[in-house]
């Protein structure tokens, strides 16, 4: 019966903010699985490693790979300090990762010789090497464990296999929640379908509502009201004044729609509060008055 | 939820950029349809821009962009501007004329690759379901934008009529 320790080591899913807006809750989790948030989570050094996808930044914990395996009994302080010190966007991937290895951890059996450990460690190395996509946010080192249930086959390759299915099969579990009323359906098959259906709902809905702003903006417009506008309504004056550097001498063909529309969109996010219909109202009253002033 | 605003920020920018340098060079569309193709190009463009990183979609996204409209010059230099940003690392898309999927996961998967643009390229099952998942949240970030900017649009649009 071997056993190893499963370390997920996949950049969490950009979703999470979106999806686990739950606290962090306290949960009297043992040392190794913190060990285990605490690495699964890839730190993104570079530029480039960031690109990938930018929202890992958020969950930017210090990577001690090394660390991992020399001290098996970690204490319960430093990770609690460490996830206290993320900010909350964080806590919602920690403790869906604590649940599910608390449920692997639960049905494992427990025995433990550390040779037998860094032997497997080494072969399963091999293979996630082999089976890695060649991520750049995942440096070398990582190697992922994992822990062959009982029955089940232990050689390296199928054991790398059941790693990259439970990575699918994560995955599926994240667009499930991303996906509305995607959460009764199980199997891939169905899932897919809801997912497919959702994309091209998303796809349709973008061309209907272009259709529908190029229907509903004003074509005829004047070019020195948008310098005035844009520098009277924008919050943030840099933003304000990069507009009006870039802004063409010509007639735009979206003027209400450039101005109005999106710069109040603009504003309203930059006030990252939701903005009622009334506000909207105001500002374009403003907006008006501002037109029939001027000839 | 300051993650998603940020990418709406994002993707307001971009689409402000690219409305225009659409407005520099296009002569005045009359027609709803070339007004609602153009809006779409530059909001498309703008989303990819926006995730301008190395996702298969985003790049994608733009070098299908630039092959519908090959002849409009300010499709091109917008394109150019993302190329650059994207450190020119544009795929070139090549459609699959015929499926044959054997079971269901593999018929819907193809079907999915047909949909996320530049899916027919990946290979690998898990990364397309992360690309999915990152094109999920652009699009819907997209909407979001549009659906609020349409409604402010009608709101203004009602009152300039009523102040006339």
């Amino acid at each position: 019966m071997a056993t190893f320790s499963y370390f997920q080591n996949y950049p969490h899913s950009l979703l999470d903010p979106l999806l686990f807006p739950t606290p962090n809750s306290s949960v009297d989790i043992t040392g190794i699985i913190d060990q285990n948030i605490l690495h699964s989570l890839p730190n993104v050094s570079t530029i480039e490693d960031t690109s990938v996808y930018p929202f890992l930044d958020e969950y930017n914990v210090g990577k001690t790979e090394s660390d991992s395996f020399k001290k098996q009994a970690n204490t319960t302080k430093t990770a609690t300090t460490s996830s206290s010190s993320c900010d909350q966007l964080n806590n919602g991937p920690s403790t869906t990762t604590t649940n599910g290895k608390v449920r692997r951890r639960k049905i494992k059996n427990n025995s433990n010789s550390k040779e037998g450990v860094e032997g497997r460690k080494r072969k399963i190395q091999r293979s996630e090497v082999k089976e890695k996509r060649g991520s750049k946010e995942e440096p070398p080192k990582d190697y992922i464990h994992v822990r062959a249930r009982r029955g089940q086959a232990t050689d390296s390759h199928s054991l790398a296999e059941r790693v990259r299915r439970e990575k699918i099969s994560e995955r599926m579990r994240t667009l499930q929640k991303l996906v509305p009323g995607c959460d009764k359906v199980t199997g891939k098959a169905l899932m897919l379908d809801e997912i497919i259906n959702y994309v091209q709902t998303l796809q349709n809905q973008v061309e209907f509502l272009s259709m529908k702003l190029a229907s509903t903006s004003p074509v005829v417009y004047d070019s020195d009201l948008d310098g005035l506008i844009l520098t009277s309504e924008m919050g943030s004056p840099d933003v304000g004044t990069s507009f009006t550097n870039t802004m063409p001498p010509t007639t735009p063909i979206f003027p209400s729609l450039l101005d109005n529309s999106i710069l109040h969109t603009h504003a309203q996010l930059q006030e990252g509060g939701g903005e009622e219909k009334e506000k909207f109202v105001d500002r374009s009253g403003f907006n008006d008055n501002s037109f029939c002033s001027f000839p | 939820m300051s993650t998603y605003n940020m990418v709406k920020q994002e993707f307001i920018k971009k689409w402000i950029t690219t409305l225009h340098m659409l407005d520099c060079s296009v002569e005045h569309p009359l027609n709803v349809t070339e007004r609602k193709n153009a809006i779409k190009l530059s909001s498309d463009i703008a989303m990819a821009a926006a995730r301008s990183g190395s996702t298969v979609w985003s790049r994608a996204l733009i070098s299908r962009s630039g092959n519908k409209t090959a002849n409009k010059p300010v499709a091109r230099r917008i394109l150019k501007k993302a190329r650059n940003r994207l450190k020119n690392r544009c795929l070139t898309l090549r459609r699959n004329g015929n499926f044959t999927a054997k079971s269901g996961v593999r018929k819907r998967t193809e079907l999915l690759k047909s949909l996320v643009p530049g899916g027919e390229l990946i290979k690998n099952k898990d990364y397309l379901i992360r690309e999915t998942l990152d094109y999920i949240v652009y699009l819907r970030a997209q909407v979001d934008v549009m659906r609020t900017v349409a409604a402010v649009d009608s709101v203004t649009g009602n009152l300039t009529n009523d102040n006339k």
